[in-house]
């Protein structure tokens, strides 16, 4: 999970990291008196991704009134896809060096990363030996020692001021074992004119697997990509927590595409996506249910899968062979019920349905008497059919359909 | 190590009383892995599917020392821990753990206390990994149908546990080519074996011809694996396959897959472009659909290069075995399961108690081989020398009751076979009252195994009295003294009592699945006594299951008789219009006479051949027999014969007609100048403590029946 930089910055303070002085404001009257306070402040756009210094969304203001044209300006502007809702204001630093510190994984170890260069990718300097990069690993359990900062704070010439930062290293790396961070980037770290080191800026990555044991962050939850939820997203999200039970929502995304795929298993779902994919298809809906939920929870979901906007033209149940998810739950009182209690459901729409595990006879023969009693359009495949030619069906479908709708469309069109 | 798992491998289940855990332990049981205990905190005495729990990793150990495996299905909250025991154990090598959702740091701890001890992790989220010519398989890989996972050539190591099976069975029904070794590394950003360290490990394993990788976008063990191709000019074929392109192409930046490791990053690393960039610079071939997997694969492995023999056999060659012949025997292995922790036959080699049987038959004493069935504790040196004491103490302090003695003989005399002469007198002991066992017996033995260490000098007794022999205990140096008396009325020779104890240890078990076993197992689990079960087990030996011997016997007699009569009256031994002057020519002739052109081609000659190492051309135990006869310098007349006769079957008839150990064991008392009737009962001694050892292996109160689905009807249709 990443954390927005005012997130970071107070997990940096709570660790004894020194930060600006600073107020996170989501209206430019809230920045009111800030530059009488602080003196000159910079205004920072607070958004998940992206090089905020290049879209011009971190800005130096030296006056009251600058500032509040700032933060009007800078709110509510989409940035990288999310739209800004809070500035961080602070104070502007006297800088007379910067570096770039940072702890992230490389391969399976902790590792402390620090260079002299601006305009750092993390990744690449984790990968590559590169020049004014330089590494200490961090131990998984007693964190960076003294010594390794102080050798780490000589190697890269950092001792030639006093003091060198490895207080600060040796904190960062605790930050980043206690926080289960899976990065914590000071980008820059700024030795100040008066000789301190300030970070003037955090990155921080929360491990999402140790969320569940990090609930003292009180971090609200968030999208990967920042972007805020759809309405339906929000409403699979919802559906997802109804019980505990198995995973139906928690993953969804709600697309332009016109076909509803509703996946199962990891391997599996990915490799669908990329079939579907290749042949040119486009899905409305991507979302992923496992663990053998209840079929209330598929219900919701179907359910919430088919109030998407449309036209959709199929609707694809992909999934592999399932060791515990109940094959005649999940598709009878979940997907089909889900369908079933769709209002004004088009039953035109071919249903695809690729899927083996416990009780599947049952479910399909199940399936067979609710077609030929109530008149879906049902398609069921089992193993024997590949998860890419089960691909090829439903483009070949969904395009029928497609094109019996533009005609139906075409003659009600007088 | 050539494989990650094999026949070896002894599995500890860390978590298995949880759902997930006791599923996955019987999917693993009904394939063939040997699980051999599991653990849950707080949980320990109970079993699971017969296989027993205990509280810790370490308590777990030092019952079961042969434990060199462990898999993990707990709870993410527990599995840090749980995977630092079994690292920490010393004994566990391998550890796969099938958590999902583990937290990245307990990841990294857990390889860091891996690679400090050298034991190699697998997973976390990780489904397993299968070896199907071993018929071993660790985690939920293959669910309860893992036969789908086929012997073959190729290795399969993916991040996606569904995709192991999906690409083994599409490879399969499109070319008929199964599996080497098939591996799920779990899709997380760090796994304990990457892609790279199971080419590492597989770079030289000859029975992997071709390596499949299945990535994903997100982290860089696919690049990882690519450079180490690239960089060691990687001698076997590898074809990739990377899954993700949709994702990462229609979802925003940042979002996460099923899989904890793909996430859609930003900048060049770990994308899909990257990867195959990095498998195309090693000249790895890159699938982009599971039919394009296929068409690379027949380019490297074209349909029906798979050589069926290599497809099937594991350590052994195999002399003439049919598919069909394999695949009834595994249907025979299907149908009912007995976990046993004596013997294991591998590719036509029995190991009792992990060791193979040959070696054994070199130089372990009866005492030892006692101790190791009844006890299940491998220390046999010291605590074996004591048993010898114990064994004495029992047949002093509680000797044989007169009227179990007087039953067998009389049984004997009446015309009973000795197997059912021995029965006879087990059941009169059993009713007869019973003194209580010396109670020092149990400061060593439990009460179960103290009284089946008793029932060894009874039967023992029953024989002696049948044969019209006495037994002397308190004066015997060692049991194998005893036992030689009881057959032949005297003391043996030092070789004749190594001998002995040489057909001991070649006779003492043969695994449960032996007619004798399932009777007395089937006797107890209904609710009879030891001494009953013992009996109904020995009851059910015959003529075809451990008679032999009194046949071969027979046979060996009645011809040489002929000869030497013939000769003695200075002539030479005539019949069927042939003239036999030596050893090989009566071998020859005797071939011809039962099997052949003068007699019935369907009828045999008992002693030859044998149901399962007729497979392998050769019965292990008789040959190690005959190799020890021969350095012992017993070998007479009659072992030469029957060599003879093995040698002109092999080379008329079929090598599976091999010389069995009850044939072995027929010729040798013939040269001992026994009678043939003790030949049984040099097989139902060592087999009354194979017998005993399965008996108290049996979970107390277990209910020993097939299905009702093993059942078929052939009666007429519902009436009336």
């Amino acid at each position: 999970m990443k954390l927005y930089e005012f997130e970071g910055k107070s997990l940096l303070q709570r660790a004894g990291i020194p930060i600006p002085p600073g107020k996170v404001v989501a209206s430019a009257v809230e920045a009111n008196g800030l530059t009488g306070q602080y003196g000159g402040v910079m205004a920072k756009a607070q958004v998940l991704w992206g090089r905020r210094g290049k879209a011009n969304a971190v800005l130096a203001c030296e006056s009251e009134e600058q500032l509040a044209e700032t933060v009007a300006a800078l709110l509510g502007r989409k940035l990288f896809g999310e739209s800004i809702a809070r500035v961080l204001v602070e104070q502007k630093l006297d800088v007379a060096e910067e570096i770039y510190l940072a702890v992230t994984y490389v391969g399976a170890s902790p590792t402390m990363i620090v260079s002299n260069q601006g305009g750092m990718d993390v990744e690449a300097a984790a990968q590559e030996s590169q020049e004014g990069v330089w590494t200490e690993p961090v131990d998984v359990i007693r964190g960076l020692q003294t010594e390794q900062a102080s050798s780490l704070s000589r190697r890269a010439g950092l001792d030639a001021h006093c003091p060198p930062p490895t207080d600060l290293m040796v904190k960062l790396a605790r930050l980043f074992l206690d926080c289960d961070a899976t990065l914590a980037e000071i980008n820059p770290l700024v030795r100040t004119r008066s000789g301190e080191w300030v970070a003037a800026d955090a990155k921080v990555e929360i491990d999402e697997d140790a969320l569940f044991r990090q609930s003292g962050l009180n971090l609200p939850e968030r999208l990967g990509s920042g972007r805020t939820p759809t309405r339906l997203e929000q409403l699979a999200l919802d559906n997802d927590r109804s019980d505990t039970r198995g995973a139906a929502g928690r993953m969804f995304y709600e697309l332009d595409g016109d076909i509803i795929v509703l996946a199962s298993g990891g391997g599996t779902s990915v490799e669908a996506l990329d079939d579907l994919c290749i042949l040119g298809g486009k899905p409305a809906v991507f979302t992923e249910y496992s663990g053998n939920p209840t079929p209330e929870k598929v219900k919701g979901l179907t359910k919430i899968a088919l109030m998407h906007p449309g036209p959709i033209h199929a609707i694809w149940v992909i999934g592999g062979r399932a060791n515990f998810t109940d094959i005649y739950e999940t598709l009878i009182g979940g997907i089909m019920g889900g369908i079933r209690e769709t209002p004004d459901f088009d039953k035109t729409i071919p249903i695809l349905i690729r899927r083996a595990g416990p009780r599947d006879e049952e479910a399909f023969a199940q399936l067979n008497k609710i077609q030929s009693e109530e008149g879906y359009r049902l398609f069921l495949r089992g193993m024997a059919t590949s998860v890419a030619d089960s691909a090829r069906m439903v483009m070949h479908q969904a395009k029928k359909h497609r094109e019996q709708s533009q005609a139906a469309e075409h003659r009600n069109d007088p | 190590m050539s494989s990650l798992i094999d026949h070896n491998t002894r599995v500890l289940i860390q978590g298995i009383t949880g759902k997930q855990g006791s599923r996955v332990s019987m999917e693993m049981l009904d394939y063939g892995t040997h699980v051999v205990a599991g653990v849950t905190p707080g949980k320990g005495g109970q079993d699971v599917y017969g296989v027993p729990v205990y509280n810790s990793v370490e308590e777990a150990i030092r019952r079961h020392p042969s434990i060199n495996t462990s898999l993990i299905s707990v709870p993410r909250e527990g599995t840090k821990d749980a995977a630092l025991a079994a690292i920490e154990s010393e004994k566990i090598r391998l550890v796969n753990i099938l958590t999902e959702g583990l937290p990245r740091l307990d990841s990294a701890i857990i390889v860091q206390a891996a690679k400090q001890r050298v034991v190699r992790v697998v997973g976390p989220a990780s489904v397993g990994m299968i070896n199907p010519h071993a018929r071993v398989k660790i985690g939920a890989i293959g669910g309860n149908d893992p036969g789908v996972f086929y012997p073959g050539n190729i290795a399969i190591f993916s991040k996606s546990g569904g995709m192991c099976l999906s690409i083994a069975s599409e490879i399969f029904n499109a070319l008929g080519h199964g599996a080497s070794i098939v591996v799920g590394i779990g899709g997380d950003r760090i796994s304990g074996t990457s892609f790279k360290d199971l080419l590492e490990l597989y770079r030289e394993d000859e029975r992997t011809k071709l390596v499949i990788l299945n990535g994903e976008v997100g982290g860089n063990y696919e690049e990882e694996a690519a450079r180490y191709i690239r960089e060691t000019s990687y001698p076997k074929p590898v074809i990739a396959r990377i899954t993700g392109i949709g994702a990462q192409n229609i979802f925003p930046r940042g979002s996460r897959m099923g899989h904890a490791g793909a996430i859609i990053g930003e900048g060049r690393c770990g994308t899909y472009e990257s990867k195959v960039e990095a498998f195309e610079a090693a000249g790895v071939s890159v699938a982009k659909t599971s039919a394009d997997l296929v068409s690379l694969v027949e380019k490297v492995l074209p349909r029906g290069a798979q050589d069926l023999e290599s497809a099937i056999s594991d350590d052994f060659e195999l002399v003439s075995i049919s598919k069909q012949k394999l695949e009834g025997l595994k249907s025979q292995v299907r149908a009912v399961r007995i976990r046993t922790q004596l013997t294991q036959i591998i590719d036509g080699m029995p190991h009792f108690r992990g060791y193979p049987l040959p070696q054994l038959m070199k130089n372990a004493s009866v005492a030892q081989m006692i101790f190791e069935a009844l006890t299940k504790e491998d220390d046999g040196g010291e605590k074996a020398a004591q048993l010898t004491e114990d064994l004495v103490l029992c047949a002093t302090v509680n000797p044989t009751d007169e009227a179990a003695t007087a039953a067998a003989a009389a049984s004997f005399q009446g015309g009973s076979p000795m197997n059912a002469a021995i029965s006879a007198g087990l059941l009169a002991a059993a009713a007869a009252s019973q003194k209580p066992l010396p109670a020092s017996l149990y400061e060593r033995y439990t009460p179960a195994e103290a009284k089946a260490l008793s029932l060894v000098p009874l039967v023992v007794d029953l024989v002696a009295a049948i044969l019209g022999n006495e037994t002397s205990w308190s004066n015997e140096q060692s049991i194998e003294t005893s036992i030689f008396r009881a057959l032949a009325g005297r003391k043996p020779t030092e070789a004749e009592a190594d001998l002995i104890r040489a057909v001991f240890v070649s006779c003492v078990d043969h695994t449960p699945a032996t007619p004798s076993s399932l009777a007395a197992i089937t006797s107890y689990s209904g609710g009879n006594s030891l001494k009953t079960a013992l009996a109904a087990g020995i009851t059910a030996m015959g003529d075809t299951h451990a008679g032999a011997g009194e046949g071969t016997a027979r046979v060996l007699m009645e011809y040489i008789a002929k000869m030497r009569e013939a000769e003695a009256d200075g002539g030479v031994f005539e019949a069927d219009g042939v003239r036999i002057t030596d050893l090989k020519e009566l071998a020859f002739y005797i071939v011809n006479k039962v099997t052949g052109a003068f007699g019935d081609p369907k009828s045999r000659i008992p002693g030859y051949g044998h149901r399962y190492y007729g497979l392998y051309g050769r019965d292990p135990r008789a040959t190690t027999l005959l190799s020890i006869v021969d350095e012992l310098g017993l070998a007479g007349d009659y072992c030469t014969l029957a060599r003879e006769i093995e040698a002109v079957l092999r080379k008329k008839k079929s090598s599976a007609l091999c010389f069995n150990v009850d044939g072995v064991i027929g010729a040798l008392l013939c040269d001992l100048r026994l009678a043939p009737e003790t030949g049984k009962a040099f097989f139902v001694i060592p087999r009354t403590v194979g017998l005993l050892g399965q008996l108290l292996e049996q979970a107390p109160g277990s209910f020993f029946r097939l299905q009702n689905d093993s059942v078929i009807y052939i009666g007429p249709a519902v009436r009336g």
